[in-house]
């Protein structure tokens, strides 16, 4: 049984359908990746994943079936725009929001401790949430998201306003609770942060998921039938290659249907060429999806 | 400790700590202390306790009466003479001297000699006295209600004997209306706060992260609760000054007024059974009000309009003083919206039959589920519609399963 499993969910507001038929399931020990352009409904199926919404058709179970009030103490979730008490000092608004994760307000409130250290906010531990710059305010609701160490955590744009520095720090952080077996649910639309963090990911558009799967086979998938090679003297005309492509110092061969990227190889170091680099072209993550959104999720 | 007592503790921390709160609840004992300070120096200008003489030509008072006893009296002291009771005048031993010419009784005339003009309350001990020795000859009962030139002893009384109301009514009679003028402020300051609550931390998200840690109930139920809280912390601390305030006055000035608050424990048993039931109708409809509108300032200015029911039997007071069961008090009564200050008005000038207040507080519960209903959906369908109004015609449509149960 996967933490979270969405079968065939749809949703509409008025006469507009924000989620269409959309499944998918998101593992233990993985992060991944929800993305989709503005509106594409994702947020909306973060809700309905959370029982925000009631779906209008189709399933969601999380952590082994319907959402209940005990299983949202063993959920972490970090809204797209912060959601944090304004007016109340930084710790104590946070011990609130983790004594309602089912903490007791002495755990609660030594975890707060221990995030503040942490994400170096200690010093700010009595300041007024709003008297907080908004990187501030986004390291303060990751430790609201994850304090309570949950089994599943939902994070919306989880980098947004965060300098390199604390970028990394939650990275890290991402990297560290997947090694303890967390199901990470990651929207955003930071394309090289899903390359660098995620295994899976599903791509809506239009309320439809218009990609679904590891991240490396999506890419594989989306590459043509193309190599890049970077060598040392000029490239010899290979039989098989139908045009070549110059980008700086590298060359993309596109190749005929019956012919393979080790066929070209192997005519490259027959030739005598002194290869530096030489790989299958696969396409960025940025690529694919202005490719797949742009075609209007055909 | 549940997540309900949980945020209902947030909620009351939250507010109880902040200035404007601190403000609200200073505001009254500072308004109380500057009135009784301000009367208690308007009063004592206006006392002077030194003797007021007579010189008595007519014979009238050579076996004088006492004057009626007084909580403090003034000596009204006899002279031979005017000259002197002329000296005593001019050494300040008495404020002023009357002389009863010879055909006094005849021509009823008096003259007063003065300095300064003597005050209210020592020429009033002295027209007591002189009443008094008018009357000398007449049975005690008829000359003490002909002394007193009033209906004071006149006191209009329910069967039971429990409510009782004098010409001079006192703090205990008039406690039934106080009662509702500060519900009706006490509805107006947690209004505020609940529909700003709510209306704002459906702007900043908050509730967001609220709703996915507990339910729509907890979440409701314990902004409810800790508003209640805050609410009897203030009426609470107001009562308190309200009665150190009137024990004061009731020592300084020596008045009736303050000195009884006795009060029927039926008419509070009836209060009570009103002010429950329309307090969560009220909380009820500006949790719905400030899940609704689109921003916490326009919730605000509708918030006005809700109170402002409260505030017609107060326009209508001629009618509850004259008639207070005529058949306006009445319907004004069972009203949900006006029911409580109408029904603590009757309470005051009249008598409402319990069978009345029994059916305004079940249409106040009544209405008050329907509130508690309307809330709720208002709350699960508005929470998440950032900068936008959620319309009656939606609010009231055909309830469909929407998420964040009621688990309390």
């Amino acid at each position: 049984m996967h933490p979270v499993e969405v079968s065939h969910i749809s949703k509409s507001f008025g006469k507009t359908r924000a989620v269409d038929d959309v499944s998918f399931h998101a593992e233990r020990g993985e992060i991944f990746g929800l993305l989709g352009p503005n509106g594409a409904g994702k947020t909306t199926t973060i809700r309905i994943m959370l029982d925000i919404f009631k779906p209008d058709g189709g399933q969601v179970a999380v952590l082994g079936g319907p959402m209940t009030e005990e299983k949202k103490n063993r959920i972490g979730y970090m809204p797209e725009e912060r959601g944090l008490y304004q007016d109340i000092a930084l710790e104590r608004c946070l011990t609130f929001l983790g004594t309602l994760k089912g903490l007791s307000t002495a755990e609660a409130q030594r975890r707060v401790g221990e995030w503040l250290e942490r994400f170096d906010l200690v010093a700010y531990r009595t300041r007024k949430v709003k008297e907080l710059s908004k990187g501030m305010q986004q390291k303060a609701q990751i430790i609201a998201a994850v304090m309570h160490e949950p089994e599943l955590l939902i994070v919306d744009e989880p980098f947004a306003a965060l300098d390199p520095v604390n970028t990394q720090m939650v990275k890290d952080l991402m990297r560290e609770l997947r090694d303890r077996g967390a199901a990470i649910i990651m929207s955003t639309h930071q394309m090289h942060q899903v390359e660098e963090l995620c295994d899976r990911i599903l791509l809506i558009n239009k309320g439809r998921a218009v990609l679904y799967g590891g991240l490396d086979d999506v890419r594989r998938q989306h590459s043509g039938h193309a190599v890049v090679v970077r060598a040392v003297n000029d490239l010899p005309d290979v039989p098989g290659v139908v045009s070549s492509s110059r980008h700086n110092n590298e060359v993309r061969l596109n190749l005929a249907d019956d012919v393979t990227p080790q066929d070209v190889l192997k005519a490259l170091l027959g030739a005598g060429v002194v290869l530096e680099k030489f790989e299958i072209a696969v396409p960025s993550l940025d690529e694919i999806f202005i490719r797949v959104v742009g075609k209007g999720g055909e | 400790m549940s997540k309900l007592w949980r945020i209902a503790a947030h909620e009351y921390r939250r507010h109880v700590v902040r200035k404007r709160f601190i403000w609200a609840l200073l505001s009254v004992p500072v308004l109380l202390a500057l009135m009784v300070g301000i009367s208690a120096l308007a009063v004592r200008m206006e006392r002077d306790y030194r003797p007021v003489g007579y010189v008595d030509h007519s014979g009238m008072l050579a076996n004088p009466v006492p004057p009626p006893q007084t909580s403090r009296p003034v000596e009204i002291r006899a002279f031979a003479g005017e000259a002197e009771a002329q000296r005593a005048l001019e050494a300040g031993e008495i404020q002023c001297y009357y002389v009863l010419p010879a055909d006094y009784v005849q021509s009823n005339k008096v003259q007063l000699v003065y300095v300064k003009p003597p005050k209210n309350n020592a020429t009033s001990q002295f027209w007591a006295f002189m009443r008094a020795n008018w009357l000398a000859d007449q049975p005690p009962a008829v000359a003490r209600r002909a002394a007193a030139m009033s209906d004071d002893d006149i006191i209009v009384q329910t069967p039971d004997g429990k409510r009782q109301f004098a010409a001079e009514p006192t703090l205990g009679d008039l406690l039934p209306i106080l009662a509702g003028t500060a519900f009706m402020m006490l509805l107006g300051f947690s209004g505020g706060y609940l529909v700003q609550v709510i209306s704002e931390e459906k702007e900043n998200r908050t509730m967001e992260m609220i709703i996915t840690s507990a339910s729509a109930g907890q979440v409701i139920g314990g902004k409810v609760v800790g508003l209640v809280g805050v609410i009897l912390t203030q009426a609470i601390a107001w009562l308190v000054f309200a009665a150190a305030a009137a024990a004061v006055a009731g020592r300084l000035f020596q008045s009736a007024f303050f000195q009884n608050v006795r009060v029927d424990s039926g008419v509070v048993l009836m209060l009570a059974m009103v002010f429950a039931p329309a307090f969560v109708m009220y909380s009820a409809l500006m949790t719905a009000l400030g899940a609704t509108v689109a921003e916490p300032q326009e919730a605000q200015q509708v918030a006005g309009l809700f109170i402002l029911p409260n505030i017609v039997p107060f326009w209508m007071m001629t009618t509850f003083v004259q008639a207070p069961n005529s058949p306006m008090a009445v319907a004004l009564s069972l009203f949900p919206l006006t029911s409580p200050v109408s029904v603590a008005m009757r309470a005051t000038f009249g008598i409402v039959p319990m069978w009345q207040a029994g059916v305004a507080a079940v249409l106040l519960a009544a209405c008050a589920w329907g509130a508690v209903w309307l809330a709720g959906r208002a709350f699960r369908l508005g929470m998440l519609r950032y900068g936008q109004r959620v319309g009656l015609a939606e609010l009231f449509a055909r309830a469909k399963p929407l998420a964040g149960g009621n688990h309390a």
